[in-house]
């Protein structure tokens, strides 16, 4: 099985894991506070990923109100959700030597 | 009536608005249901739960919300007797903010799931969690311990303070008596 050009260029760790991230959580959505620090990042690590995800129409954004914060959050996309599953299902494919400790 | 069902009955019986449409309502939802999961012994519901990115979230329960966004609750339906109560002692769950419930329901997860003590789960949520003060997660705990701590429960602490408590006025009452006759 090989995976779609278009998807190839979601196998960063930020754009995939925020990817896996916002998919968990669907509907529902993540604040952008969450998904940084979850990934690890610095806004400037993880501020042109999420742009370019979202230009590319794998995720989308709303402003939410929460305790009376007005604050970004993210959700997937049906686009986001169709290109995760193609990664996930091409991992699946991918052959793996479980003896990692050589011989 | 399954876990799910029960839950959302009793988060409906302490006065919260389930309306799903806005997202603070989404978090405070999946949070009081994790607390009540615990309290009331929903197992099905509490094995749902999952630990990411913000604290207990049951993708099964936000399922089951999406499903029944438009199921009408306008009517309460009464719970047993021993529920009931236990909802009305904690009905001001309803009034707290999205990040206090977030507080409570992580320390809980960490306290039960990884058996953590109180500060461990304090410290381990810090670390977790760092855009969270020390003052917001020390409410938190103050106020889990205040929905957790059930009054038989409460009560069994108090006397075993009370007996340990005569052991001490006791022998202190001894030392006092030997002074005085050695005086």
């Amino acid at each position: 099985m090989i995976l779609e050009k278009e998807n190839r260029r979601l196998l960063t760790y930020s754009r995939f894991a925020s990817l896996s991230y916002l998919n968990y959580y669907n509907k529902d959505g993540i604040m952008y506070k969450e998904l940084k620090n979850a990934l690890g990042l610095s806004d400037s690590q993880i501020g042109p990923q999420l742009l370019w995800l979202r230009k590319k129409g794998y995720v989308k954004t709303e402003t939410q109100k929460l305790d009376n914060k007005e604050l970004v959050v993210y959700y997937i996309t049906e686009k986001g959700k169709n290109a995760y599953k193609s990664i996930i299902e091409w991992i699946k494919t991918l052959p793996v030597y479980e003896n990692l400790e050589g011989g | 009536m399954d876990d799910f069902e029960r839950c959302y009955e009793y988060i409906n019986f302490i006065g919260f608005d389930l309306h799903i449409d806005n997202f603070e309502n989404r978090i405070k939802i999946q949070k009081l249901a994790y607390l009540f999961a615990n309290l009331f012994d929903l197992d099905e519901l509490l094995e749902s739960y999952n630990y990411y990115i913000r604290g207990p979230y049951s993708p099964k329960l936000a399922k089951y919300y999406y499903d029944n966004r438009n199921k009408a609750r306008s009517k309460k339906i009464e719970p047993d007797p021993e529920v009931k109560s236990e909802l009305e002692r904690i009905n001001f769950l309803k009034d707290l903010s999205a990040e206090d419930l977030e507080v409570m329901a992580s320390l809980l997860f960490l306290e039960r799931k990884y058996n953590l003590d109180e500060n461990k789960a304090e410290q381990k949520l810090k670390e977790q969690k760092p855009y969270l003060s020390i003052e917001e997660i020390w409410r938190g705990s103050q106020l889990l311990k205040r929905v957790m701590l059930k009054p038989q429960e409460a009560k069994r602490i108090i006397n075993k303070l009370k007996q340990e408590n005569e052991k001490w006025d006791s022998a202190s009452t001894q030392d006092s008596n030997s002074f005085e006759k050695h005086r």
